[in-house]
């Protein structure tokens, strides 16, 4: 590294920067994210009461308000993982400096996991909120077991990036409209279980709902939160969420780096 | 320290699978460069020159890796900007002519100091190469959201982000654009410094007076071939297409 290089860190401080400095400027935007958050809480609290200690949850301590807010956690960074990167995509052709910066220097991993940053600090704030609002309206979730969770949490995200990187190549050649996360955000949502238990799904389904990474994301999390078990209790959901991205990434780079090949000799990288 | 071999660019239509969710300018191929020659030396500025949809801007985005050649090949310091274009990227600083290549939420110092980290500069040294291009440009003391600039200002940003890690070759895309003369006058000799240091810079424009005073070789871009390299006092010896060009860009200013 020649003398007054930056390393990694380096750059991927300066993203988180830019990032910091553009989501700020837009207060707003931050304003109606939090509230978004907090109608959502209260309605589920309301919902809850509805629920009376039903059977289905039996197994996840029988309260509905707490399953539901930590479906919610967990699709929080299954979004994450979904939408940053197309997000980030989109948001870059429309500015115009998607070009500027793919004739940087910097690797285009490092470029990818800078885009990161900044997103997921947001989603854990997120996560706080659900939390903190919850509490207020009578949750009955652990902060510590949160803390605990982080790493589920995380994988749950690496596990989608694989399709959040693909439909960014998807985004790179069409500009606009993204068909994967669409589908990918409703088949996880309908399937995984994120608002309610999978065990009310017809049997056929239920046996297909394993190869949905958030499923394991949210087994793991309410172990850990609902029922008061440890992490490495959890090590076959870390597995599977491991192994989902192991495989997946590399194909999904592959597709991606394809994508910007077609789009140079097209010429359309930087159209909008 | 730019060797352009016999660059030949079709811009192709995408294939029948993408042709249904790709949008693209034209009903068919395009030829925009075809087996174009040139070479740009250290210290030295080679001008480009040609109309309107000549291939100036296809020659430029194809040399700072943006665009892959239909053929031939295209050097930045004996790299290959195909096969090694992580490596020709360190070498290259590139403006495109475009003002929306800076952000502008951030203010002209951030966009500099981020562009000046992707580059490869440390923290400090981006802060002061920073300082430095704010300084050299006439932007320092005016440093607030990019989306209050004029666009000359943002051209002189566009071409301060280029500049940031102090690049062996330079490419740059109409870099006077939308400058008033004073600041135009400005650019042109704080480019030809550039050059004096050792940087080679390969420029397009439009403003043929400046380019016969910065430019060191002028070629001359039409429909894709190069019609005329060379001087620029030999410019007023051609005949044919080039001195129509130039009656052309005369008229134009």
């Amino acid at each position: 590294m020649r003398k007054g290089s930056s390393p990694i860190t380096g750059r991927l401080g300066a993203v988180a920067r830019r990032d910091l400095i553009v989501t700020w400027s837009y207060p707003i935007l931050l304003l109606t994210r939090y509230g978004q958050i907090a109608v959502t809480t209260v309605l589920l609290s309301f919902m809850a009461r509805l629920v009376n200690a039903p059977p289905a949850l039996a197994r996840y301590g029988g309260r509905y308000f707490e399953f539901a807010l930590s479906g919610l956690i967990v699709l929080s960074f299954v979004t994450l993982g979904l939408g940053v990167l197309t997000t980030a995509v989109t948001a870059e052709q429309n500015a115009g400096s998607f070009e500027v910066l793919l004739i940087s220097p910097t690797p285009l991993p490092v470029l990818l996991a800078g885009i990161y940053l900044v997103p997921t600090a947001l989603t854990m704030v997120d996560v706080l909120a659900y939390i903190a609002i919850g509490w207020l309206l009578g949750a009955h979730i652990s902060l510590l077991g949160l803390a605990a969770c982080l790493p589920v949490l995380l994988l749950t995200a690496a596990a989608f990036s694989a399709a959040g990187l693909a439909s960014a190549g998807f985004v790179v050649l069409t500009k606009r409209g993204d068909p994967i996360t669409l589908v990918v955000t409703q088949v996880t949502t309908l399937l995984a279980g994120a608002l309610f238990p999978i065990h009310l799904l017809p049997g056929p389904l239920q046996a297909a709902v394993r190869i949905v990474p958030a499923y394991w994301g949210l087994e793991a999390v309410r172990a850990m939160l609902l029922q008061h078990r440890s992490l490495w209790s959890q090590g076959r959901s870390l597995l599977v969420l491991a192994a989902f991205t192991v495989a997946l990434f590399p194909l999904a780079l592959a597709v991606f780096r394809r994508a910007l090949r077609v789009a140079r000799v097209t010429g359309t990288l930087g159209n909008a | 320290m730019l060797v352009v071999d016999d660059l030949t660019k079709q811009y192709p239509l995408p294939s029948r699978l993408l042709r249904p969710v790709m949008r693209v300018a034209a009903d068919g191929a395009v030829d925009a460069l075809r087996g174009v020659s040139l070479h740009v030396d250290p210290g030295e500025i080679v001008g480009v020159v040609g109309p309107n949809g000549a291939g100036k801007t296809t020659l430029v985005k194809i040399a700072s890796t943006l665009l892959e050649p239909t053929s031939g090949r295209v050097l930045v310091g004996g790299r290959d900007v195909i096969r090694d274009a992580s490596d020709a990227r360190g070498l290259l600083g590139t403006m495109l002519a475009d003002d929306r290549v800076v952000y502008w939420r951030l203010t002209g110092r951030q966009n500099l100091e981020f562009f000046a980290a992707m580059a490869g500069l440390s923290r400090p040294l981006a802060r002061q190469r920073a300082d430095e291009v704010l300084t050299q440009l006439g932007l320092a003391g005016r440093d607030r959201r990019v989306f209050g600039y004029s666009s000359g200002m943002r051209t002189l940003l566009n071409l301060g982000r280029a500049m940031l890690p102090r690049p062996p070759l330079l490419l740059l895309d109409e870099p006077t654009r939308s400058l008033d003369p004073l600041a135009s006058r400005d650019i042109v000799a704080a480019l030809r410094r550039i050059a004096d240091d050792g940087a080679a810079l390969l420029l397009t424009s439009h403003r043929l007076d400046e380019v016969v005073t910065l430019c060191d070789r002028v070629v001359v871009l039409v429909g894709g071939l190069v019609t005329f390299a060379g001087r620029p006092r030999d410019l007023d010896h051609s005949d044919g297409p080039v001195a129509a060009l130039i009656a052309l860009l005369a008229a134009e200013r």
